[in-house]
């Protein structure tokens, strides 16, 4: 088994791994880039309103992240299976949760172009400017919203060890998310199961964050942020425990190979 | 000695998964199989395909837990404790899979050697160490995608050896690859074993084996059905020698006049377009294989020539002799 320090680095050659591959993959950038532009613009087009706006560039963004997000860490295993490294990973020494978890960060960390594409075309097309002050806060509260979309997307990935559909799957779950967590409607106009559903996505609370950074509102950005880290610790343990009990049931099956 | 690995007794069974009731059941790929392998020895698993080769691996290489009996690497239950075993253990797939194409072959190694929690600095001189031995050398800045399959298979070689492993499993690690790549992947693995690492590798190839092995494994229907070196397979399996022949319209009455003959073991008859090309194995080679060639000559079978068997003619001996004695029961 490798120490503290090692797994680290495991997490962080994965993410760096899974970066270099997905940057390389066009359907990733059309993800990262083209998909929140579009949603953007089609909002911008709609609305001429202010805050409705600002909204919408935030949400833009954060559906560009969590697309790669889930693509990612779905698509992960499904690429180490097709590349048939996902067997060679299990064969290494190190627990399966680290180059997982890397390799989730690494595609959530990918959606900051989302966001950063997103403010550029709510600033250049639309006129929705952020105070140059509020940037570094917003920049920090997409590295949360970056983890905590990550920590989901080792749940994700967990579930997937074992799913030979994973595609299918992946596919199912991208516009639920963005639903529930108001990313493509206000969660106002929500029905109450659904605006319950969207508590436990960190996507609802990583919008509640950016939108209170960039209003400026300290006390709602540190309540979101802090329900946010806890959401991302609940997610690891959760992760880290599905991805326990799915390695020791691959070796059961011995389905790790298929494709 | 503790012995590298270990396999006491063991059976792994798999779930055949069927939407109708009579394709569901139980499948025994490895039945009750008890295997070591010492440091500093080869020993080359045989057998047809599903004869359990690749489950013995993946059991091994702790991929697979056992249905039952108990696997262990140097000692360490490889079960209960797989991450401890996996420290010392190389895997090799054969293969054009198991690499990150986007990536550059020593990106790949670096990847592996974090995996493998060698420090920064320690993989930066094992991964220069492995480019050298497996010869690729001023090409591992290309990325994977580039490589030719001869390339990529020593990337394999070079990522299973990359943590310095004591024991090495290499499932068919020579599969596709052209002839002047092999005998170098060959050379290879003889020098990991002459530095004191035990290999297990499962081959199709049987020069491969009998050229590299130390011991031969023959596995089919998940049991071992023989062992030894290949002289000694070929004593206990095949004593004798093989006369071969080429005829022209032998009918089934003349084939079974050379199979009633007393030193006749068996007779194969391979057909291409209307030549019949004879393989006859006979017991003993002295006088009585004199008395083969007279027949075969009586028969009009030319080009009779007599030599010593092989290992492929010892295995596939065995295999049909195993074969047989199972449709037998």
């Amino acid at each position: 088994m490798l120490g503290s320090a090692m797994r680290l680095a495991v997490v962080a050659a994965a993410a760096r791994v899974a970066v270099t591959q997905l940057i390389l993959l066009k359907f990733y950038v059309v993800l990262a880039a083209f998909q929140p532009v579009t949603f953007l613009t089609i909002a911008g087009l709609l609305s001429d309103s202010g805050p409705y706006l600002r909204d919408a560039v935030l949400s833009a963004g954060l559906m560009g992240m969590w697309s790669t997000t889930l693509f990612g860490a779905g698509g992960a295993l499904d690429r180490e299976r097709r590349y048939g490294t996902l067997e060679l990973l299990f064969a290494a020494p190190t627990q399966l949760v680290g180059p997982i978890l890397g390799a989730c960060l690494g595609a959530a960390a990918l959606g900051l172009v989302s966001i950063v594409l997103a403010l550029g075309v709510g600033w250049l097309a639309f006129d929705v400017h952020t105070p140059l002050v509020r940037l570094p806060g917003i920049a920090v509260a997409s590295v949360v919203a970056v983890l905590g979309l990550a920590a989901f997307g080792l749940v994700i990935a967990g579930v997937f060890v074992l799913a030979r559909q994973t595609r299918m799957l992946v596919n199912l779950l991208e516009y639920p998310v963005w639903v529930c967590s108001g990313l493509l409607v206000p969660s106002e106009a929500l029905p109450d199961a659904l605006r319950l559903v969207g508590l436990a996505l960190p996507t609802t609370w990583a919008l509640q964050l950016l939108r209170a950074t960039a209003d400026g509102s300290l006390p709602a950005a540190l309540r979101a942020g802090a329900v946010l880290v806890l959401l991302t610790v609940a997610f690891v343990a959760l992760g880290v425990l599905l991805l326990g009990r799915m390695e020791r049931a691959a070796r059961d099956r011995g389905d790790l190979s298929f494709v | 000695m503790t012995p590298a690995a270990e396999l006491d007794r063991v059976t792994r069974l798999f779930r055949a998964r069927g939407r109708r009731r009579r394709e569901r059941g139980t499948l025994t790929a490895v039945d009750d199989l008890s295997l070591t392998i010492d440091t500093g020895e080869i020993v080359a698993l045989l057998g047809p395909n599903g004869a359990g080769k690749t489950t013995t691996i993946k059991m091994l290489s702790t991929l697979l837990l056992p249905s039952s009996g108990a696997v262990r690497l140097f000692g360490v239950d490889a079960v209960e404790q797989p991450h401890r075993a996996r420290m010392r253990l190389g895997l090799i797939l054969g293969g054009e899979r198991g690499l990150y194409d986007r990536l550059s072959g020593r990106d790949n190694l670096r990847y592996v050697a974090t995996l493998y929690g060698l420090a920064p600095r320690a993989a930066g001189r094992r991964i220069e160490d492995v480019l050298e031995q497996v010869g690729l050398r001023g090409q591992e800045h290309e990325r994977v995608e580039r490589y030719s399959r001869g390339m990529r298979q020593r990337l394999h070689i070079a990522r299973g050896l990359l943590h310095d492993p004591t024991l090495l499993l290499l499932d068919e690690p020579t599969i596709g690859i052209d002839p002047v790549g092999a005998r170098a992947l060959r050379a290879i693995v003889t020098r990991l074993r002459d530095d004191g690492k035990a290999v297990l590798l499962t081959t199709h190839y049987m020069h491969e084996a009998e050229q590299l092995s130390d011991r031969i494994v023959v596995l089919n229907g998940g049991r071992i059905v023989a062992h030894g070196t290949a002289p000694e397979l070929a004593r206990r399996h095949l004593n004798g020698s093989i006369v071969e022949g080429v005829g022209v319209g032998l009918g089934d009455a003349e084939l079974e006049r050379l199979r009633a003959l007393a030193p006749v073991r068996s007779v194969e008859v391979t057909t291409e377009g209307a030549v019949q090309r004879l393989q006859v194995h006979v017991a003993s080679p002295s006088a009585d294989g004199a008395v083969v060639g007279e027949t075969l000559a009586n028969l009009g079978v030319t080009s009779v020539s007599s030599r010593q068997p092989t290992l492929e003619d010892t295995y596939i001996s065995i295999i049909r002799h195993t074969e047989q004695s199972a449709h037998a029961r």
